[in-house]
């Protein structure tokens, strides 16, 4: 397997207490963020709202309630990984189509670049930390955007 | 040789940590050698899986599937993973 790159999480895209009142609404807001920082394009919001419609991306594991919703690479300027705990959970269609809606308390905004293994290697590497309960209970305690990215790379970017 | 059509939106991102997780899964239960996984968007999975033996996708199966479909949503999720499996082997060595 690909070594994961751990450098796309960066303490400017995490988000602490981020307000929304629903979907359309976070992904106003974060897209206004991430607009704000270059990462993304004029594309980003309307390709990401009807993907998350299409396929929506909300996971219900065990230990946490989460969403990846993502979008394809040619709506971004560069890569990134945004974490988002929002003040009070968003709701996100179960992806596949399968169960309940799931309300986010954790929401992991992927800007992946098409066919870069490592990236990818990012994604599988967050299953496995929401499927561990220890590893959820540390992301979800942390209170500092540096805090986070650090915990997020300790525990992405160990030996799977 | 198996095909195993391994689907999502867009065929780069859930696809692949699945695919990964598909692939350590059959194996260590004596089926390596015996299969291969075919990555795309759920849109081409119809013409893929003309030959295949198998589909697992992230989204829900859309119609006009000839093979048999599970869903790739447990091994994202942990939940009902065994269970998962299971049908994956029960498919692919019946």
């Amino acid at each position: 397997m690909s070594a994961v790159d751990t450098s796309l999480f960066t303490p400017e895209l995490v988000f602490f207490d981020f307000e929304a009142a629903d979907r359309d609404e976070f992904f106003t807001k974060l897209g206004d963020e991430l607009k704000a920082r270059g990462y993304i394009k004029d594309t980003w919001h309307e390709a990401i709202t009807t993907r998350e419609k299409n396929y929506p991306t909300g996971l219900a594991c065990e230990a946490v309630q989460v969403a990846i919703p993502h979008t394809d690479p040619e709506h971004l300027e560069k890569p990134y990984i945004a974490v988002i705990r929002p003040k009070n959970p968003v709701d996100f269609e179960p992806m596949g189509g399968i169960g309940d809606t799931v309300h986010a308390e954790l929401i992991i905004n992927l800007g992946l670049l098409a066919h870069a293994n490592d990236q990818v290697a990012v994604l599988q590497a967050l299953m496995m930390v929401f499927m561990d309960d220890a590893a959820v209970a540390d992301v979800m305690s942390q209170t500092t955007p540096e805090g986070m990215v650090e915990t997020m790379v300790k525990y992405c970017g160990r030996e799977q | 040789m198996k095909k195993i059509v391994l689907a999502c939106g867009s065929g780069i991102a859930t696809s692949t940590a699945v695919a990964n997780k598909v692939s350590t899964f059959l194996d260590e239960n004596g089926m390596a050698g015996k299969y291969n996984i075919v990555q795309c968007a759920i849109a081409e999975a119809p013409s893929q899986c003309a030959d295949a033996a198998l589909l697992i996708s992230t989204t829900v199966a859309p119609a006009g599937i000839a093979c048999p479909y599970v869903s790739g949503i447990p091994f994202l999720t942990g939940m009902g993973a065994a269970q998962a499996q299971q049908q994956i082997l029960d498919i692919l060595t019946k």
